[in-house]
């Protein structure tokens, strides 16, 4: 019985997409963060027109991968050229168990869709709100790293070392270690990872079919330390004191998410999730970074101490990441991927439970045909101008995105 | 009165033998042997691939798609999209009950029920799992005429958790066991859809069927079509049926 052979002795892939992706925000006339538009000059609008571009060539067991995206984007300020590179790579099969990976890669682990706790070296890449969670991570600029993947029947362990690389790679060297078991006598797939970086850390992923409609998974990260910033009140004057710390770098952090997917006969989806952040803000926290926004936001708008409270609120934008300050969130998205045959809809809604406020995401993809959507989303933001997502620089925004597929 | 009595004997042996071998085969079989003998029409070892063109004829669209598709130990099985661009390197993976959707350059590969299986227009429960008598039992058999060829009629019921349908009625040919048309069933009872076995084709000794016509209960203007071809003897390392492998899979199945 002749074992799994590789077609031809030279092979090519090459296919891709090209989107254009305009988005409008409807930006606040006054909020804490940007106090009458003084500060920072956030465009309304922003237009990207780009072509996500694989060609992967393949000759016996040696495989080259690219993934690139040459990037026209434009908003009210200025228009920029790029090309950013999400994967260029060789995967080179050692025998058909060993793969030795050397170049630059977008690994993307996690099992959860509202936040991947374990996806350790997708950490401060920049990724699209505005596209669906499972899309964020498609296009999303890789690391350069060297690789190794070992399979055997029901497990298969990787490892990975991420150097910093001058110019090209800032982040100080990284190691990721990943075993992914399959558990067959009680239908679980699990993967167990070590993270070694600035920021540490160890976490698993667990996935398990309950019955007919329902997956349920739990994916968690427990790190040393964190990158978030504290305010804290030093003393009053004119101005205010405050002092920027950073998190206890020996406290150990909990990062998880938990949930399932439940699907009705009619492919009516139900996605919830639990979400916890071990660096999470609590009351204090929150109140104390809340008070410095708003005091600042304050002088800011009577033109006193510019220099300080400049400098204030700009710390203010930079620590301020939008569903991640608090310790508690909820995750769910109602989906409906064959409405008419024709349009995929998802409706989501990401709550902080510490403060209530909220986003609401709708979406709807339309097939046009074999090769092209037509898709319209839109971002909305609720909650009082004090709490996160009320702090959002816009209430609303919407996306027009065109994908034609090659 | 000897001759007599040997003259009877022997009519009567004869006979016998003659009704041994009028008598379908099946009805010397127990009904799941019958199940397993129409699934080795449909699958031609535990072990095998081969590809498939499938086509969705909506009321106002037609779909596309090839596949190749990896069988091991009839309870593992890989699926990879050749085609559409859209959905090139897609890769469906089934063993045991468990099934993983992998979307290139997507996140890592999704668990997805039973359930979900079924959703897309081709379902990924029809093309991972080939044969009946893995996820379903017999229930019940009865002799039947269906279009004037003498058949049977199997009422079967899911026996496993990963079981995409919670019953089939399967009608076969009651002397060859080629299989003749399936209904699906939901939980519900209602009815989803029905396939239908043609082309029968010698591949690998025996006839089989190379085309399966399903007409959607539901969507009745819909019809989905996939024929087989490419099927052949052809074995895949286990360790290529794991949730870390799909990322490479697309490019092994050539």
């Amino acid at each position: 019985m002749p074992v799994i052979a590789h077609g031809g002795d030279f092979d090519y892939k090459f296919n891709g997409k090209i989107i254009e992706q305009f988005t409008y925000y409807h930006l606040k006339k006054d909020y804490f963060l940007n106090p009458n538009h003084g500060l920072l000059d956030i465009s309304p609008w922003k237009n990207r027109f780009y072509a996500g571009i694989n060609l992967d060539l393949m000759r016996q067991d040696t495989r080259f991968i690219s993934k690139f995206r040459p990037t026209l984007l434009s908003d009210d300020n200025k228009t920029v050229l790029r090309t950013i590179i999400d994967d260029l790579y060789i995967d080179q099969g050692i025998t058909d168990k060993f793969f030795l990976t050397v170049g630059k890669r977008n690994i993307r682990d996690g099992v959860a869709l509202g936040t991947n706790p374990t996806d350790f070296l997708g950490e401060g890449k920049e990724v699209d709100f505005t596209k669906r969670e499972e899309e964020r991570r498609i296009e999303r600029e890789g690391n350069y790293l060297v690789g190794l993947d070992a399979f055997y029947k029901n497990v298969a362990w990787t490892a990975i070392f991420a150097p910093r690389i001058k110019h090209w790679q800032k982040e100080e060297d990284r190691v990721l270690l990943k075993a992914n078991y399959f558990l067959e006598s009680v239908d679980v797939d699990m993967s167990l990872h070590y993270f070694n970086a600035d920021i540490s850390g160890i976490g698993f992923n667990v996935s398990h079919t309950a019955n007919d409609n329902l997956v349920l998974y739990t994916e968690a990260a427990f790190r040393q330390g964190s990158d978030k910033k504290k305010v804290r009140l030093i003393s009053t004057g004119s101005p205010n004191s405050y002092a920027i710390s950073n998190m206890d770098d020996k406290e150990i952090f909990a990062h998880i998410a938990t949930g399932g997917h439940y699907t009705f006969q009619n492919g009516i989806n139900i996605i919830c999730e639990y979400i916890y952040n071990g660096d999470g803000y609590n009351q204090r926290d929150w109140d104390e970074f809340k008070e410095f926004v708003v005091y600042s936001g304050d002088q800011f708008k009577k033109g006193l101490f510019l220099n300080s409270i400049t400098t204030n609120l700009l710390e203010a934008n930079q620590i301020i990441k939008f569903g991640q300050m608090r310790k508690n969130y909820l995750f769910t998205r109602v989906s409906n991927p064959s409405i008419f045959n024709k349009i995929d809809g998802s409706l989501v809604l990401f709550i902080n439970l510490d403060d209530s406020s909220f986003i609401v995401n709708p979406s709807l993809d339309y097939k046009i045909n074999q090769d092209s959507t037509l898709g319209l989303s839109s971002n909305i933001f609720a909650g009082n101008k004090t709490k996160e997502f009320g702090m959002m620089h816009w209430d609303k925004d919407v996306t027009l995105i065109y994908k034609h597929y090659f | 009165m000897y001759n007599i009595l040997r003259l009877k004997l022997q009519i009567f042996g004869f006979s016998s033998c003659l009704l041994f071998f009028v008598i379908p085969s099946s009805y010397a079989l127990t009904s799941q042997e019958i199940l397993e003998r129409v699934d080795k029409i449909r699958a031609p070892d535990k072990t095998f691939t081969f590809d498939v063109k499938a086509t969705v004829y909506g009321a106002d669209d037609k779909l596309e798609a090839i596949l190749s598709v990896r069988v091991k130990d009839a309870k593992k099985s890989l699926v990879v999209f050749k085609s559409p661009h859209s959905n090139k390197g897609r890769t469906i993976l089934m063993v045991e009950d468990n099934m993983w959707i992998y979307i290139p350059g997507t996140s890592n590969p999704l668990r997805i029920s039973p359930q979900q299986q079924m959703i897309s227009r081709i379902s990924n429960a029809d093309l991972a799992r080939v044969v009946y008598n893995i996820d379903y039992g017999v229930e019940a058999m009865e002799d039947v005429d269906t279009d004037g060829t003498p058949s049977i009629k199997m009422t079967l019921t899911a026996k496993t958790k990963g079981a995409a349908y919670k019953g089939l009625i399967l009608w076969i040919e009651r002397n060859s066991f080629k299989p003749i048309k399936t209904e699906f069933y939901a939980v519900s009872g209602k009815l989803l859809k029905t396939a239908y076995y043609k082309k029968y084709r010698e591949i690998l000794n025996k006839e089989r069927p190379t085309l399966l016509e399903i007409h959607d209960a539901i969507k009745t203007s819909e019809i989905t079509t996939l024929e087989y071809e490419n099927m052949r003897i052809e074995d895949t390392p286990d360790a290529h049926f794991q949730k870390a492998f799909m990322e490479r899979a697309g490019a092994f199945l050539q």
